[in-house]
């Protein structure tokens, strides 16, 4: 979840990235009349500079995204920041597939057949999934967030489930920034291509409201942090570079942090990409792959993030949930 | 999954059990008069229909009246027995309603000004409810956003917020989410610098110019980044349920989503919206009549929103704990 400020137009709507013209426009006009100044909604939450922003910026996103040629131009932009979310979407669930230079890394137990360019990260042939895959953009949140429970007008996308952007034209009311002053600054492991144009500097605590200017960065479930890896590593390992071989899953398999780990890295995932596809925390994976129980939240959102993990990663999610429930055993 | 036991308190997320336990919820709301009791009484019929156990508990404790929804009367007993040691267990203060499976803790009714007992009483009375032996607790909260009713709020795995389709109810029931999940923040920190700002952000007046949970987040994002990460998931855990009551038109009825999507893009928190109560006359006729709507039977739209929520907590209950799995509801 992004302030609003930071959000790109997708995230603005509430739209999926591959959103049809038609739901553009549902998502827009349901948008104009929650944000609309005077709406009851939202009088006690925003200030009116606020709600005036936040109307232009609304305004922006659907004049640029119901312009086929403006869209295809701002997608392009998009998927420089982080390519992920913005490809096709059968690409978006399963791992990729081993690269060409390590055909073996296919050969683990449960391993999706890989189609022949499956390390190109377009590819036309997607691997079959065993079920459907995780939809982008929805299965971040907590269990709940299932679209049964949820009324089909507020369904469809999640904000923060796309990547941050500065987009072209937007934080038009951007103040002066001024440096933060009692505290360190942002951490500068921000990526965003020099072609765009320049956000504004992280706003100081002190500055009334925040800038408007949009501050790119990663999604919050791959919010940078100083140990972080460089934003580089979120890519699948390039060919040449084997990822590690697949662990053997046999009755003897202890279902816990561990495999999840052996498991991703033999399907050369790293961590912050595993996030962006699940919209998993990264700080509550890093946590799950330690058998770090004591900063997770309650076990029903566990559960919920092992089934994700089990389908994306192709393992057994009963068996994986029933390793977790013996480790909070033995640990509770 | 680990129990963590620096706090002198067991919230949900510190008790990690994977063993049996009692699902607790809570309907707060920060307004009074909006139904959050009225709810609570059906909600609690509702759930005992469908085979679970269940110990409604009067947590307003400077006005209780739970009991008169369920059109009883003054039960004997009461949460004050407890709080003064005049029944040595939580469950000797369980009345019987007259709907099986279905028990009534009252509410304190003269103890202290019941509204300001003091923090050890209050950790008691949550520590317990805890240990009740029963399928689902089910609280009804006091109005107001005060440290004692965000604290009920907070022990429940789920906590339902209720609101109005009303100016004020909105502003309240915003204001109640916010101090919750600031509150909920406060529990969970242990580093007292942290803590400081968490408490400075409670303030409407802040050093930071802190306004909502994203600027927290943004402030401590630069002192700590890895823990500003950390409470970023938190405020993804943070899943308060949403209830519209009293809705008498098609405008209304739009009212959850629009609240769930400003709350979403204002604060961060996204409320697991569960629907909304129609309002008909049947409520007032209930009501004078000092029955639960319930209770009566027949037919009517207040009825059968009722158990649609009822249903969708239902669906809640039983993914936390699916040996409840039992049991049909409707």
């Amino acid at each position: 979840m992004k302030d609003f400020r930071e959000q790109n137009y997708y995230e603005l709507l509430e739209l999926a990235p591959h959103a049809s013209q038609q739901e553009l426009e549902v998502a827009y006009q349901r948008a104009r009349r929650i944000f609309s100044p005077g709406s009851v909604v939202t009088y006690a939450l925003f200030q009116p500079e606020e709600l005036a922003l936040l109307s232009r910026r609304i305004e922006e996103a659907y004049r640029t995204l119901s312009n086929l040629e403006h869209r295809k131009r701002y997608d392009e932009e998009l998927s420089k920041l982080d390519g992920t979310l913005w490809e096709p979407p059968p690409e978006d669930a399963p791992a990729p597939g081993p690269s060409p230079a390590c055909p073996e890394a296919a050969a683990g137990p449960g391993a999706a057949p890989a189609p022949a360019d499956a390390a190109a990260p377009h590819a036309s042939s997607p691997p079959p999934k065993e079920e459907p895959a995780a939809p982008a953009g929805v299965e971040g949140l907590p269990l709940f967030q299932r679209p049964s429970s949820q009324p089909p007008a507020d369904g469809p996308a999640q904000p923060g489930s796309a990547p941050a952007l500065s987009e072209p034209g937007g934080g038009t009311a951007a103040v002066e920034p001024s440096a933060p002053a009692r505290v360190a600054p942002e951490p500068a492991a921000q990526a965003h291509p020099a072609s765009l144009p320049p956000a504004v500097a992280p706003t100081a605590p002190e500055a009334p409201p925040p800038a408007a200017g949009a501050q790119p960065g990663p999604p919050p479930s791959a919010a940078p942090t100083q140990s972080s890896a460089p934003p580089a590593a979120s890519q699948p390992p390039p060919a040449g570079q084997c990822p590690p071989p697949m662990p053997e899953l046999d009755e003897r398999t202890v279902y816990d942090g561990r495999l999840l780990r052996q498991v991703r890295e033999a399907r050369g995932l790293d961590l912050e990409r595993l996030a962006n596809l699940t919209k998993i925390n990264i700080f509550y994976l890093r946590r799950m792959e330690e058998n770090d129980l004591s900063q997770l939240p309650a076990p029903v959102y566990v559960r919920g993030y092992l089934r994700l993990l089990a389908r994306l990663l192709k393992l057994d999610a009963d068996k994986l949930i029933a390793g977790f429930d013996a480790l909070a055993a033995a640990k509770g | 999954m680990e129990s963590e036991n620096q706090s002198a308190f067991d919230f949900p997320w510190m008790r990690r059990g994977s063993g049996r336990r009692t699902v607790v919820l809570a309907v707060g709301g920060g307004k009074g008069g909006i139904g959050k009791t009225l709810l609570t009484a059906n909600l609690g019929i509702a759930l005992a229909r469908s085979a679970l156990k269940v110990v409604l508990v009067d947590a307003d404790l400077g006005g209780s009246n739970l009991h008169t929804c369920l059109g009883m009367e003054l039960p004997e007993v009461n949460l004050s027995d407890f709080v003064g040691r005049r029944a040595e267990r939580i469950e000797d203060t369980i009345t019987e309603t007259g709907v099986e499976g279905l028990g009534l803790i009252s509410g304190a009714q003269d103890f202290l000004g019941s509204a300001n007992i003091k923090y050890t009483q209050k950790m008691r009375i949550l520590r317990t409810i805890l240990t009740i032996d029963t399928d689902v607790v089910l609280m009804d909260l006091g109005s107001g956003t005060s440290f004692n009713v965000l604290d009920f709020f907070l022990l429940a795995d789920y906590g339902l917020v209720m609101m109005v389709p009303e100016p004020t109810s909105l502003e309240n029931s915003y204001r109640f989410i916010k101090s919750a999940f600031y509150r909920s923040l406060r529990h969970r920190e242990k580093s007292e610098p942290f803590r400081k700002v968490i408490e400075e952000a409670m303030e409407q007046r802040n050093e930071h110019h802190i306004r909502t949970p994203y600027d927290l987040i943004r402030v401590v994002s630069r002192m700590d980044p890895e823990r500003g990460d950390m409470y970023r998931a938190w405020m993804l855990a943070f899943r308060p349920l949403l209830v519209i009551n009293q809705v008498r038109s098609k405008d209304d009825e739009e009212l959850g989503p629009a609240v769930r999507a400003a709350c979403r893009k204002y604060f961060g928190i996204d409320l697991d919206y569960l629907g909304h109560i129609a309002y008909d006359d049947s409520v007032w006729r209930a009501v004078r009549r000092r029955t639960a709507l319930l209770a009566e039977g027949g037919e009517s739209a207040t009825i059968s929103s009722v158990w649609g929520i009822a249903n969708q907590v239902l669906e809640r209950i039983r993914e936390l704990e699916p040996r409840l799995a039992q049991g049909a509801a409707g």
